[in-house]
């Protein structure tokens, strides 16, 4: 049994490391990358709560559900929902809101126009 | 349909401006201002509207209901090598269902029914969670009744979608059983941005229910636990990257738990009679990276008084599991009805003693003694409805190997 294993956890690892699958949804940009291609007073500290409620509160239950793999318009009721069932409170169901909604919405502009750099 | 054809319209329009348009310094700022304004068109339909995206800070939102409602299950196929032992087995349904009376007070609760029907020494219908979150502010919130343990990753992590394998892992069946649930009253909250707590006083485990080869899992109070001899239990969750802009690092997660208590706790408030105690530390830890999840678990439970108990209950119990998954499926291929899936490869070593340690002259049940290789498949058809598969190639401390084991499950969670 020993070496049966061996060889498929081996078979696991080798297909980890020379794998090369495109998985440009699986991110978490932070607040200050996406103030970086706004320039309208976005709240700063909201995008940053925001993102640290993503990693930190919305994976108590569940495993990490990544901003790109909803659409933005999604996240609202998903949040609405959740937020509960996490025990948040209004301003953090709103933080959270505006970084998954805003990060969506970038992740999707940026995979329709892939060529264009927006931290310029 | 009106809201479905706005829908579709939005995003048509956001494609297409998108795809004919390069973002580009100030035009590309002022486009994606223009996008945002559409998101919050798209958003704002219902007459109950929320609050627009850009102006969230702007006054309270209406929510339609004070309700959620929720649940997950699982079906399993389970096939034993050489065995006439192979069935289908409704594992799991379970229902949730919460109330949010206030701003600050919330009800939760999850009820089960195990093995499709509840029979003498099978199925089981039982609450899994009834507490209620008073929510005072991010540091010190209460929690009160029925609530999971706050040990290990599976215990509090459990829906089918967010684990790997058919079956749940054999550390969190034998060294920290899941589902395990606690009634009590205690505190959580967040220290620091990076750092969350729990904190609670609960009923503690009947001793009598410990055995050689299962460990602490009989020990669990699933209908009225005694308070003769109350547990404290708790947890700490350390983010220590989450502040930094690395996205290679910031999704890791470092858990601390504990629980300790006295043994004498029976059903019913009818306690067992015996002296004896349990200590138990566990440490693990999550992290995902681009298309890599990790996940691993340490846990050991010393029993003091073991004696006492039912023969050969060990006087120290050790366990640890470590997984890593690989996410496979290529955007490419998310298309269509695929276009929320997601195919993992995943590959896990448990290794479970329940009899690390016995007291003198007490004989090894070599069965508690065991190990296992899961390799296995979850593929997601969605976000919600999971489709998974596994070999386990078990051995334990007895000669020769236990029988392989093939097991398939449909899961769910909504």
């Amino acid at each position: 049994m020993g070496v049966l294993a061996l060889r498929n956890l081996l078979l696991v690892v080798l297909l980890a490391v020379t794998g090369c699958v495109s998985l440009s949804q699986m991110t978490m940009p932070t607040a200050e990358e996406l103030a970086d291609c706004v320039s309208y007073s976005v709240d700063l500290e909201a995008l940053k709560s925001g993102r640290e409620i993503a990693i930190i509160d919305c994976t108590d239950c569940h495993r990490t559900y990544w901003p790109a793999e909803f659409p933005p318009q999604a996240w609202s009721g998903i949040l609405d929902k959740m937020g509960r069932r996490a025990s948040l409170s209004e301003i953090e169901i709103r933080e959270v809101k505006l970084y998954f909604a805003t990060v969506s919405e970038f992740s999707r502009l940026q995979q329709a126009s892939p060529e264009t750099d927006s931290s310029e | 349909m009106l809201i479905s054809w706005l829908f579709r319209g939005a995003c048509c329009l956001t494609l297409m401006i998108a795809a004919t348009t390069p973002m580009v310094a100030q035009d590309g700022n002022e486009r994606i201002v223009e996008r945002l304004e559409q998101l919050e068109q798209a958003l704002d339909l219902s007459p109950a509207s929320q609050t627009p995206l850009l102006s969230w800070t702007e006054g309270p939102r209406d929510l339609p209901s004070p309700f959620t409602f929720g649940g997950y299950g699982e079906v399993h196929g389970n096939f034993t090598e050489g065995s006439g032992n192979d069935e289908i087995d409704i594992h799991r349904f379970v229902f949730y269902m919460g109330y949010q009376f206030e701003d600050w007070i919330q009800l939760h609760s999850e009820t089960e029914i195990e093995h499709a029907f509840v029979s003498e020494g099978d199925g089981e219908l039982s609450i899994e969670q009834l507490h209620f979150d008073f929510l005072t502010g991010n540091t010190f919130n209460i929690r009160a009744g029925r609530m999971l343990t706050p040990v290990g990753i599976t215990n509090l992590k459990h829906e089918p979608p967010s684990f790997n394998g058919v079956e749940r892992p054999s550390f969190d069946k034998y060294i920290l059983p899941t589902t395990w649930s606690s009634d009590g009253i205690g505190l959580f909250g967040k220290l620091m941005s990076d750092l969350k707590y729990q904190i609670y006083l609960v009923g503690g485990l009947d001793g009598e229910g410990f055995s050689s080869k299962n460990g602490i899992r009989g020990g669990r109070i699933k209908e009225r636990p005694s308070l003769n001899e109350p547990a404290i239990t708790g947890r700490f969750d350390f983010f220590p990257f989450v502040r930094l802009g690395n996205p290679a690092a910031q999704t890791l997660r470092l858990g601390l738990s504990g629980y300790g208590g006295g043994l004498d706790n029976g059903n019913h408030g009818t306690n067992p009679g015996v002296e004896s105690s349990i200590w138990l530390a566990s440490a693990d830890f999550e992290y995902s990276v681009h298309n890599v999840d990790l996940r691993g678990a340490v846990a050991h439970e010393q029993i003091s008084g073991a004696l006492e108990l039912a023969d050969g209950v060990a006087s120290d119990i050790f366990g640890f599991y470590l997984e890593m998954a690989l996410h496979i499926l290529p955007d490419s291929m998310k298309i269509g009805r695929f276009s929320e899936s997601d195919l993992v490869l995943f590959a896990r070593y448990d290794d479970v003693d329940t009899q690390f340690e016995v007291p003198a002259g007490v004989v090894k049940n070599e069965a508690g003694t065991r190990d296992e290789v899961t390799l296995g498949f979850t593929w997601s058809l969605t976000r919600q409805v999971v489709v998974k598969g596994d070999i386990q190639l078990r051995d334990d401390a007895n000669p020769g190997d236990l029988p392989t084991l093939f097991n398939f499950g449909l899961g769910w969670e909504f």
